[in-house]
């Protein structure tokens, strides 16, 4: 039990009033010589017991009153989580009380006047060590005296923008904010954390330059989208920990809606609950509750989504745009303007009046002309009171063309006796489909070319592109293809056999994150795949192949069992009442026999109604492998003369390009990111830049590019066009990190001149005329050194490799994800451990500029967005000197790439956070709910608002003083009772007045 | 107080102003039964005692007054006999005057007398007794005192000697009221004490226990005294008027204080004292005992007359 007003609790020696007032009246007493002592004795000892009652009833009722009173003014309050049972100890306290009046009363019985008056005494003073015990020492965060930080966290979501009375409850917030910060003590330190999609600290450190606070408030602006609150929580935490003073507390302004808390998920609590148990003391969260308005007009688009996961330029893509009115009245909304960023716009006016919950849909038809990342709008013309939730957002990632190599098993004259015809006019029905020797990705003829095997086409007659870019090469023709990361996905097509050299490169392929899809026909050579292996003794293929089996007469007809299909590829056509899938005759096929030591990699996708494997997959490094146990050509079954061989095709072929990485819509949180990964899922902007230089001493370098490792052996040629034989330099930079901590041993094979820097130190220099000589390092995990080589060339043979080894592995080429090519284009990024690559600008959707960092995970790189997290449209700007590494996202002569916070339809619902959500948050962490903004500032003074008890004790001293009134009236007219009493003294025939008269008489006589 | 030994005069006029005798000196203690002869020296009395006249012989038991030995007889007996004479003392009076310590309780409204500017009940008591004295002797009746407070203090044998005034005044001057009260106690022995059948005249404010004090005065009775009982209380042990807290300091027994709120009690004492009050004045009427009230605000003379005028009004 703490006191607001801790001064004047001096007044609880009020009750030394009535006990004064006592004793004065006692001392004040004459000395009465009396002789009818026996009297007074005996009455004494009839009434003393009463008159002793009466009068410590009486003490009693006045100590309390005057104490109550006291205590009320004071303003005690019990602080929570109080270890002291103040609910027992506050009555005892009350009683000590009490006890002191009555036994300064007791005089006429000294043994009990002495122990009540020990035992009060006693009490009083523990009590009184307990306040100074919870004051001083217990709980020294709710003194005035101890310093506190504090996370102030402002919620900034679209909710609190609405306006009630010409100010919105973010306005409010502020005020109140800034309020706080001035009003608090001196000494306590604020952290400033503005809550949206994603928690933003303005000022993380807390700190207790009010003038800082004070710019850091006059900056915030609201956020449009849903505040992830527990993130804002666990960002809190962050800060509190970083504050030194040992006092704990986040004051969380909101309008307590339920969007973003997360409750019901136990881990993250738990996680939370964790992260507030470590900091020195424990915070409470105090939940200032702005209110909301009850009455609601508004309309939000609260989804917007596209038909299709791949969209290409080959063809339109509907995007259903969903209007919901969230309030509730009803609203007829105007027109919804979809807007894209290619300068196409569409205007719709279907939409009707809307009653509140209900929901319309708008579809839009739209036809991108340009691959790259591409964002769009859609904005609905309605006067609201949420106008920021009438726009959505969505950015997407139009593919370029899947490049897919089909190697033709069956090479022939006849195109429908090639293994590659159905699936190559599957994928494209194109008369380039035909001619391999036609430059890829040039014009097509026509969407309806499947049947038009014209070799002479004008290319300018249709500029429609495909999607899919196939090209075919015979298998016996492999070789000539010197390089298969330029395909993303590599069809294999009854290919008996494949020569070392290209299936050691096709195994690589995949590895990096390659697709392989291998149509297994009559002609595919068991012996050659079961021995296709990724490394000593990992075969590539999920399954062994077995021999053909055909089908026979009388045997029963091989259809794919329906509820075996369970590939994600065959999700679309799975359902046979949709599909005609289930009904393909399959005449002959190979069986699969998936091998011991895979049969946890391997997945299954589809069986025949024997049970035998048709289809199956496994992923191999980064990249997918699929074996599909029947040649996609007529001599196997009908497959490919169904209607669902195509999206078959089309969905194996997505699947294994696998260009779910570039996903642009993202989900607010604790962080907004997207994750750059390339196919190799190494992330993007790996290897290192190489500078080529026409001699020692040039200084402008003649080639650029990039280099995923130094491993190279020019012999005597040269390194690239324009570049000397002889002579020639080259310098690489970039940053390097090391996979784990040890000490690095540098060893390079190099003709003729190599030298190393790590974060602008030399460390090693090779040289092949003096010698090679080792260079050790030291190194640390997670830490991004600046790494520069330059290899100088004299003259004769020209060769380069980089190695190193340490305690962890044995001598290898430097690999190419221990390289990042960004170090110069950012000089501000430091080095050091885990931070960022490089940093880019962005530009959000209220135009301001934010930055983008890009750093490494463990799986690929990772882009994350820095600053204000609001929903909406956001645009990275790509340096012009790093286009080569975002051209899977950059449209064609653009810097920028569009990317979107997603608009969480929760938020425009206001729906609040309900009794069992405060019951779940109870379990993790103590919610305070001060009900004015002075009851919080009273807090952070050092006080609490939460179990104030003066209302009680004024009650209480109110009823004592009517039980005090009551009872000294009793008393007092009990007592006036004697006063009637009149003894009867005197002779009863006494002469009465006449006796002078007859003195006089007899005097005279 | 005066010397009595010094000044025997200074405690007559202290105790017998002028104003009392100036009043008493028309009044008259008339006997109330001729029997008991309450005129004085005008009735032979029924009983043997030591007087002029020769009564009878008894023989001697030991603790006779050797003064009262017929040395005669036993010349020629050689036996002891006392002579017995006819008693003709008219009214032996015993005084008992109550010298306890509640008898010094002097009341605010206590009247005055002499130099006294308020009388104690003791003071009051004295010049009662003093003034009972002269009218007594001066009807020739025999008059005696005894003092008592915890048991008999002083006892002067009744005699109706002019010269017994002056010895009852210096007795009376040089007492003064300390001890506890335990008259029902000390009646007893003084019944036992004093010759029967006289005038017993009881000055005190009777605190003791109603019952016993009863009894004792019935002792008296059966030992054919006639009683006059003037109790004395002050008014404001009949009023209890005090209304503060009040230090109340025992006036018999040192050392007792008892502080209490008066209001506290008023009641309850009141009517304790009434009952008490009551109780005896019940008690006189049946043994047909005189029984008088004085409240000490009365003044001595006032008192007096009228006992003595309302006695007439019975006789």
């Amino acid at each position: 039990m703490l006191f607001l007003n801790t001064a004047l609790a001096i007044g609880t020696l009020g009750i030394l009033i009535p006990i004064i007032i006592h004793l004065l009246n006692r001392r004040s007493s004459r000395v009465v010589d009396w002789g009818a002592m026996s009297f007074l004795l005996e009455s004494l000892a009839i009434r003393n017991r009463r008159i002793q009652l009466e009068e410590a009833l009486l003490m009693a009722t006045r100590c309390l009153l005057v104490g109550l009173l006291a205590l009320a003014i004071a303003r005690p309050f019990i602080p929570p989580g109080s270890t002291i049972p103040w609910i027992v100890i506050l009555p005892l306290l009350l009683i000590a009380v009490v006890g002191i009046g009555v036994a300064v009363v007791l005089h006429n019985e000294p043994k009990w006047r002495f122990w009540i008056g020990l035992f009060s005494i006693l009490i009083l003073l523990s009590c009184v060590g307990l306040v100074v015990f919870e004051k001083h020492l217990n709980l020294s965060r709710f003194t005035p005296g101890a310093r506190q930080d504090i996370a102030l966290i402002i919620d900034g979501s679209t909710s609190m923008m609405m306006k009630t009375d010409g100010f919105s409850n973010f306005d409010r917030a502020v005020e109140e904010a800034r309020t706080i910060v001035k009003r608090a003590p001196r000494g306590h330190s604020f952290s400033l954390i503005l809550g949206g999609p994603s928690p933003s600290g303005k000022v993380l450190d807390p700190t207790t330059d009010r003038a800082e606070l004070e710019a850091a408030l006059d900056d915030l602006t609201p956020l449009d989208g849903p505040m992830a609150t527990y993130h804002a929580l666990t960002l809190a935490s962050l800060s509190l920990a970083r504050g030194d003073n040992p006092a704990k507390q986040i004051i969380l302004i909101t309008d307590e809606q339920n969007v973003g808390w997360e409750t019901g998920k136990t881990g993250r609590w738990n996680f939370l609950r964790d992260a507030f148990k470590n900091l020195p003391s424990e915070p409470q969260i105090m939940l200032r509750k702005m209110p909301l308005p009850d009455f609601v007009r508004n309309l939000a688009v609260t989804n917007v989504s596209l038909s299709r996961d791949i969209v290409g330029v080959d063809r339109p893509v509907e995007v259903t745009v969903t209007v919901e009115n969230t309030g509730n009245e009803a609203v007829t909304p105007g027109a919804l303007v979809f807007t894209v960023d290619d300068g196409r716009n569409y205007r719709d006016q279907t939409l009707s009046q809307l009653q509140p919950g209900e929901q319309q849909t708008v579809r839009f038809v739209h036809q991108f002309s340009e691959a790259g990342a591409h964002g769009f709008s859609v904005t609905l013309e309605v006067g609201d009171d949420i106008l920021e939730d009438n726009t959505g957002h969505s950015a997407l990632n139009v593919a370029d063309g899947l490049r897919v190599l089909i190697v033709d098993g069956k090479p022939s004259n006849r195109f429908f006796d090639r293994a590659s015809t159905f699936a190559a006019i599957a994928l494209a029905p194109s008369a380039l489909t035909l001619d391999p020797t036609a430059q890829a990705n040039g014009p097509s003829v026509s969407d309806e070319a499947a049947d038009d095997f014209e070799m002479n086409y004008d290319p300018t007659l249709d500029p429609i592109r495909f999607l899919v870019d196939p090209q075919v090469v015979a298998a016996p023709d492999i070789g000539t293809i010197p390089n298969f990361s330029d395909y993303d996905v590599v069809l294999l097509t009854d290919v008996p056999r494949l020569p070392k050299e290209s299936a050691d490169k096709i195994a690589e392929f995949v590895k990096n994150g390659g697709g392989l899809m291998i149509a297994a026909g009559q002609r595919s050579q068991a012996e050659f795949y079961n021995d296709w292996l990724i490394d000593a003794d990992t075969p590539l293929l999920p399954t062994r192949l077995a021999e053909s089996v055909r089908l026979s007469e009388g045997d029963e007809v091989f259809n794919p069992s329906p509820r075996t299909l369970t590939h994600p590829a065959l999700s679309k056509i799975a359902d046979s009442s949709k599909s005609d899938f289930t009904g393909t005759l399959i005449s002959s096929y190979r069986p699969q026999v998936v091998p011991e030591n895979l049969s946890t990699e391997t997945s299954v996708g589809a069986r025949l109604n024997n049970g035998d494997i048709l289809l199956s997959s496994r992923k191999v490094g980064n990249g997918n492998v699929v074996l599909l146990g029947t040649s996609l050509d007529t001599s196997s079954g009908n497959l490919v003369t169904r209607q669902s061989f195509l999206p078959l095709i089309h969905e194996l072929v997505y699947y294994l390009a696998d260009p779910a990485a570039y996903d642009l819509n993202l989900d607010p949180g604790w962080e907004v990111s997207i994750g750059l990964t390339t196919k190799g899922g190494q992330g993007i902007g790996t290897g290192l830049t190489g500078r080529y230089f026409t001699s020692h001493n040039a200084k402008a370098p003649t080639i650029t590019r990039q280099d995923e490792t130094i491993q190279f052996n020019w012999i005597g040629g040269t390194p690239g066009p324009g570049i000397p034989n002889d002579n020639f330099r080259v310098e690489w930079t970039g940053k390097m990190q090391v996979p784990r901590k040890g000490r690095y041993t540098f060893t390079a094979d190099i003709d003729d001149y190599l030298e190393v820097w790590l974060d602008g130190k030399r460390i090693a220099s090779f040289d092949s005329v003096k010698g090679s000589r080792k260079a050790q390092a030291n190194l640390e995990a997670g830490r991004w050194y600046d790494f520069k080589a330059i290899y100088r060339e004299n003259s004769g043979d020209a060769r380069a490799i980089l190695f190193w080894e340490c305690e962890h592995f044995g001598r290898q080429v430097i690999p190419p994800q221990s390289f990042r090519i960004f170090s110069e284009s950012d000089k501000k990024i430091k080095t050091g451990r885990d931070s960022a690559l490089a940093e880019f600008a962005v530009i959000g959707p209220d135009n301001k500029p934010r930055t983008a960092q890009l750093s490494s995970t463990g799986r690929g790189s990772v882009l994350s967005l820095k600053g204000d997290i609001a929903t909406g449209l956001y645009k990275l700007q790509v340096p012009e000197d790093q286009t080569l590494y975002f051209a899977d996202f950059l449209k064609k002569d653009s810097l920028e790439i569009p990317f979107t916070v997603k608009r969480d339809p929760a938020e425009s619902h206001l729906t609040k956070l309900t009794e069992a959500d405060y019951a779940f948050l109870a379990n993790f962490v103590t919610l305070a709910e001060p009900q004015t903004l002075e009851e919080l500032i009273a807090f952070l003074n050092g006080n609490q608002f939460g179990q104030e008890l003066w209302k009680y004790l004024a009650i209480g001293a109110f009823l004592f003083l009517l039980v005090e009134i009551a009872l000294s009236r009793w008393i007092s007219r009990s007592r006036r009772m004697g006063e009637d009493i009149k003894i009867q003294f005197e002779a009863k025939d006494a002469p009465g007045s006449g006796f002078q008269e007859q003195l006089a008489k007899m005097g005279k006589t | 107080m005066a010397d009595p030994q010094t000044s025997p005069s200074s405690s007559f006029s202290e105790l017998l102003p002028p104003e009392v005798i100036n009043m008493i000196g028309r009044l008259e203690f008339m006997a109330r039964s001729t029997k008991e002869g309450s005129i004085s020296g005008r009735h032979t009395s029924p009983h043997k005692g030591f007087s002029v006249e020769f009564a009878e012989h008894r023989q001697y038991v030991a603790g006779d007054d050797l003064r009262n030995l017929d040395w005669r007889v036993y010349g020629k007996s050689d036996r002891y006999y006392i002579k017995q004479y006819i008693e003709e003392t008219n009214m032996r009076a015993t005084i008992l005057i109550d010298a306890s310590g509640s008898m010094a309780y002097t009341g605010d409204e206590a009247s005055a007398l002499g130099q006294h500017e308020r009388l104690s009940k003791f003071e009051y008591a004295r010049h009662l007794s003093a003034a009972l004295t002269y009218l007594l002797i001066r009807q020739q009746d025999a008059v005696g005192l005894v003092t008592f407070a915890d048991g008999i203090k002083k006892y002067l044998r009744p005699t109706a000697k002019p010269s017994q005034v002056r010895k009852i005044l210096e007795e009376l001057s040089a007492t003064s009221p300390t001890e506890d009260t335990r008259c029902a106690e000390t009646f007893h022995e003084i019944a036992e004490r004093i010759p029967s059948r006289g005038l017993v005249i009881i000055i005190s404010d009777l605190f003791d226990d109603a019952e016993a004090i009863k009894k004792a005065l019935h002792h008296f009775r059966y030992k054919n005294h006639e009683l006059v009982l003037f109790h004395l209380m002050a008014e404001e042990e009949l009023t209890f008027p005090f209304k503060k807290f009040d230090d109340f300091r025992c006036l018999e027994v040192d050392n007792r204080r008892l502080n209490i709120d008066p209001a506290t009690i008023r009641a309850s004492y009141l009517e304790r004292v009434r009952a008490h009050l009551k109780s005896i004045e019940l008690a006189c009427g049946q043994m047909e005992a005189d029984y008088v009230p004085v409240n000490t605000k009365t003044s001595v003379p006032e008192a007096l007359f009228s006992y003595f005028s309302a006695r007439r009004g019975k006789g």
